[in-house]
């Protein structure tokens, strides 16, 4: 079933170049013909089925307004997170919706990793959740709180 | 569902790579796959483990009736039409077929003898529970409610889903009515015969007592005392001792005849279960007679056990 759903076309991972040319980031057709061989990888090693457009094309949009990425940075950058991505959504199991986690993953990326993906890949499953949860608490819903 | 059966249906037999019927199935279900992951993850999520995609195409092809094992032309049906307007008429068929089961549960716990057989109890119990969450969007084929009590004939257990509770129920209908049918006294004397635990055990209850109605019969006696005692078993070893087992059949399928119109059982199933009953007592029967000992398949009264 692996791939059996899912568009491997690295010409749709080309196309939102133009998406990020105002950013100074691009992938090359090489470049976006591997990130779609390593989110099939990603798929396959942790035993899971995409049925939409896949990690690396949501990962493109919100990583390219990053600090820490950069022409020579992006394709790696990509890759890497889009392993970490789908790696987290197993050991998570699925209790993060794929918005809230490349939230949480592009603002620790951007926030206390400095864009060191090794930081992000070092946290825990709680981690991650009180990194999606937790934030929200100290943030919008504590107002709510404050509300009540 | 296998990975070999998943992908017995997503890929293209030999020799049919330009089969555009077969081609235009796979993509119809590919695109109901699709719709029904993103209804699963209620859009917020574009992947999902495997095994869950397994069982959402399990439970598609389950509410669709396509059998995977057939492989890709199983698929054939889905080449035309709307599949999404496919699957809505296949699922409205399931909840019409989960409502049929759930007004034949809610009978049987109204109507079932009281017996107070707990693994009766348990699975009447599990399988009304099972059918009030019973949801066929996504795993149709799950069986809704767990199975203690055992049939006389099991269910096939190629059936899945609300069909295999729908089996279930009906051969467990056929057996209560047939037990109803009988002065209740009797019935727990019998079994307490049977087995002084009769109550706690995962035993069919129907069996041992149509096998005592049916050795009346035999006899000429009604069916209705259930109780055979030693002076009857001398005379059924007497009557049958020197009768093949097809003999015996034969005599058990005449008696059968004889008790359903005895407790005025006219359904189909009630006979079929009956003479189900003859075929597998026959052998055990004409085991029994030679050995000289009737008592392990017509059982006597027994005494209820002490409780407490």
């Amino acid at each position: 079933m692996d791939g059996f759903l899912m568009t491997r076309d690295p010409g749709s991972l080309l196309a939102l170049n133009g998406e990020t040319a105002a950013y100074g980031l691009s992938l090359t057709p090489a470049q976006a013909a591997e990130l779609a061989l390593c989110q099939q990888r990603a798929l396959t090693d942790t035993g899971r089925v995409e049925f939409g457009e896949g990690a690396a094309a949501q990962l493109i949009l919100a990583l390219r307004a990053s600090p820490y990425v950069d022409r020579a940075t992006w394709a790696d950058t990509l890759a890497e997170m889009t392993v970490l991505f789908y790696a987290l959504k197993s050991e998570t199991h699925d209790a993060l919706s794929d918005g809230e986690l490349i939230d949480a993953m592009v603002r620790v990326f951007d926030g206390r990793a400095h864009g060191a993906v090794q930081v992000l890949a070092d946290m825990t499953e709680s981690d991650w959740l009180h990194e999606v949860y937790g934030h929200g608490d100290d943030g919008e819903n504590a107002d709510d709180k404050d509300d009540d | 569902m296998t990975k070999t059966t998943i992908d017995a249906l997503t890929t293209m037999p030999a020799g049919q790579d330009e089969a555009p019927e077969l081609s235009r199935a796979q993509e119809n279900l590919l695109a109901l796959l699709r719709a029904q992951a993103l209804r699963y993850t209620q859009g917020e999520s574009t992947s999902l483990p495997r095994e869950t995609m397994e069982e959402l195409l399990t439970s598609l092809c389950y509410t669709l009736s396509i059998d995977p094992t057939k492989g890709p032309c199983a698929l054939f049906p889905l080449a035309e039409g709307d599949p999404h307007e496919r699957y809505a008429e296949a699922l409205a068929q399931l909840r019409r077929k989960a409502d049929c089961a759930r007004a034949l549960a809610g009978q049987l716990c109204l109507s079932a003898p009281p017996l107070d057989c707990i693994a009766l109890r348990d699975t009447l119990r599990s399988i009304v529970e099972g059918l009030n969450g019973y949801d066929p969007r996504f795993f149709a084929h799950r069986v809704p409610g767990s199975i203690d009590y055992q049939l006389l004939r099991p269910v096939p257990e190629r059936l899945q889903g609300v069909d295999y509770i729908l089996a279930y129920l009906t051969r467990l209908c056929a057996e209560l009515r047939f037990l109803s049918r009988l002065p209740l006294h009797r019935v727990l004397a019998l079994l307490d015969g049977f087995s002084p635990e009769w109550r706690e055990l995962v035993a069919n209850l129907y069996a041992p007592v149509a096998a005592n109605a049916l050795g009346l019969a035999l006899l000429g006696g009604d069916p209705r005392r259930l109780h055979i005692g030693d002076a009857q078993r001398a005379v059924l070893l007497n009557l049958l001792g020197n009768c093949s087992v097809a003999i015996i059949e034969e005599r058990l399928f005449a008696a059968a005849r004889t008790v359903c119109r005895a407790l005025d059982l006219r359904e189909e199933d009630d006979t079929t279960l009956l003479l189900s009953l003859a075929l597998d007592l026959a052998p055990r029967v004409h085991a029994a007679c030679a050995a000289g000992d009737l008592s392990c398949v017509f059982v006597s009264f027994g005494l209820p056990k002490k409780r407490g």
